[in-house]
This record gives structure tokens, sequence and C-alpha cells, in this order.
């Protein structure tokens, strides 16, 4: 459901406070009250194949005020519906399987192409789990998409931990023009 | 018990004014101005930076994306708050990575008179050949007062900030007054 930002205009001397000018006030204080605003995770493992930019595949939208999510259909994407800068979230994470070494990182891709934000690291760590998260402001166009991209090059397919509480999951709310 | 006062209807006369220009101006048409579009920049990094050895080094971000106030500093270097409020810090770094080991990586978010108000830092042993973390804080600031991303590392030799991913990123907005 798109819906336009909000605006109340200037006026002049003499101008009348019409209905449309008063109603585009009450739109505007709606609309900053409830903003375009998802909160996104991942309830079903998924394999990560080594050296391969996988995008994260979300199958349970907690909050989805805009549709911009479809679990049916490229359920990796968030898809803005209303323009404006978006403050973005995401986490993500794998089980250690194998031995360690090698990178691993969380990554906000935009559009498929352009990485906003990335948290790389060592997997040298003899943890359980290898889990990061990064936040990003992003200026977004109608029909823009937004994904969770999670890398690894361990040499063996990992698998995501699917888990309400430390799982992977991607949260955006519109901030602003 | 005490008595209740029924609410009145307010009605307004026949060609009394009930919103002037300016009160209108001012009014819910500058909060929604505001609201829509507060101070706030998007800073990012184009070209590479030597971070030194031993020196918490500001990253200089060559371009703007977003700054509706003009706050970035002339070098790239720091972006001063316009106005006074509580703000939104968040960045990204990168440094590519070629130290010995037993060596040290630090990434901080730093304000004018409070030091650092985030902060990664890790040891680099056994370290991976890239480093990119991601911080954010929420900053009161005066106006005036200067944000910095900030890069240290003591490998003993000059190393590059790199672009594995994105470059380093600075992003700020105000989200409230003080």
């Amino acid at each position: 459901m798109a819906r336009l930002p909000p605006h109340v205009p200037q006026i002049s001397t003499g101008d009348p406070i019409t209905a449309a000018l008063w109603n585009s006030f009450i739109y505007a204080a709606n609309f900053h009250l409830r903003a375009p605003s998802a909160l996104l995770y991942q309830s079903v493992s998924q394999s990560v194949p080594p050296i391969t930019r996988v995008r994260i595949t979300y199958d349970s939208p907690v909050r989805d005020t805009d549709g911009g999510h479809d679990p049916a259909n490229n359920s990796s994407r968030y898809t803005i519906k209303t323009a404006g800068t978006y403050l973005v979230a995401v986490a993500s994470g794998t089980a250690l399987q194998g031995p360690a070494g090698g990178e691993q990182s969380v990554g906000i891709l935009v559009n498929g192409t352009t990485f906003w934000a990335d948290h790389l690291r060592a997997r040298d760590q003899a943890f359980s789990a290898i889990l990061g998260s990064c936040t990003a402001e992003i200026p977004f166009q109608i029909g823009d998409f937004v994904e969770t991209s999670l890398w690894q090059d361990s040499g063996l397919t990992q698998t995501t931990i699917a888990s309400t509480t430390v799982g992977s999951w991607m949260g955006l709310h519109w901030v602003g023009v | 018990m005490a008595a209740v006062l029924v609410p009145a209807p307010v009605t307004v006369v026949g060609g009394v004014t009930v919103f002037t220009k300016d009160l209108w101006n001012n009014g819910p048409a500058l909060a929604d101005a505001w609201l829509r579009d507060p101070p706030r920049a998007i800073l990012a990094q184009t070209v590479s930076q030597s971070i030194p050895t031993g020196v918490d080094t500001p990253v200089a971000f060559d371009q703007v994306i977003v700054d509706n106030r003009a706050g970035r500093s002339s070098d790239g270097t720091a972006w001063s708050a316009p106005a006074a409020g509580i703000y939104l810090v968040t960045a990204t770094s990168n440094l590519a990575w070629n130290g010995a080991a037993g060596a040290f990586v630090g990434n901080h978010i730093t304000a004018t008179g409070q030091g650092t108000c985030a902060a990664t830092e890790i040891p680099a042993t056994p370290g991976p050949a890239r480093f990119q973390y991601n911080l954010g804080a929420l900053i009161a600031l005066n106006a005036g007062d200067a944000i910095q991303l900030r890069i240290f590392q003591n490998s003993g030799q000059p190393l590059p900030t790199g672009f594995s991913a994105t470059g380093s990123r600075l992003n700020a907005r105000w989200i409230a007054s003080p």
C-alpha cells in the first residue's frame, strides 16, 4: 500500500485555513505517528554456500505497515512503497561447522548491487555460532528493494540460525523525506 | 463530591481569524517540515585513505549523499550538528589488513567534549585480510559540536582503508530536542 509522504504547506497572509489544508496537517500527524515500518524474521534455516552472496529469506513478517514484503515471492526483499529515508537494521549469522578460519560478513544490500553497511569479521574464534548486525540510514525511491546479505569463506556450506531471538531479521522504518 | 463541569462546545464567530499566517506557518507547517527533514547527513568515503600506525585517525568522507544543513567540514573528517539535540549516529568502517599478528584494531565514533561514544575494539590475532565494522550511538550534541568516525590500528605500518563491500560511511540524524 503506497502512501504519499506528508507535506503541510506554508500559507500567505489572508489565505483561509481550508479543509484541505487542515486535513494535510491531520494526515501529517498520523503519518509521523505511524510511519511506514516493517520487521521481518527467518524461522526456517537457510544454507549458505562458501564464497556466495546469499540473500536471507524472510518467511515471517512481524510487522509490515505498507505491504512491502511478500513471503511467497522474492521473500528476501522488502520493496519500498513510500519514498523517503529509512533507518534499516539487519542481523544474521550461522552456526559454526567445520574448522575455524576465513571471514564472514553481514551486510545491507540495496537493489541487489549496493552495500550500504557491512559487518565483516574473522571466523577464527572457536564459538558455536557467529552473528553480526549493522544499521544504516538509506534514501529510497518507490520500487527500490533492500535485502540482508550473508557471506562466508569457510570452505564449507554453513547454515543460518533460525530463531526469534538470535536468528536473522531485518527491520526498517521511514524517518523522513 | 466536587461538581463536574460539563464541557461547553467552543464555536468561532464568523469573521474571526482562528489561524493567522504566522501561527499556521510557525505551527503545523513548521512542525511537519522539521519532522520530515531534520538536520541530517549521509557521508561516504570513495577514496582510499592511509591509516598510520598508533594514531586514532578521523576518516575523511569525500562524498556527500545528504547534508541538508551543510555540517560537513571542508576536509570531510567531521560533521557538526547544526542544532542542539539528540542525534542517532551510525557508521561503517573499513580497513584492509596485512599487519603482523598481535596487533589491534579499533573503530570509534567520537563527539566534541565527550570523547568516544561508540567503539568496536578487537585483537587482530589471528586476523583476516579485512575488517569492516558497524557502530551506532545516541549522542546529545550542542549546535556546533562535531562528530567523527575514527580508525586505530597498531600493526607497525600504515594500512589503507579498503572497499571490500562498501567504503566507510557516517550517518547522523536529529531525532529529539535536548
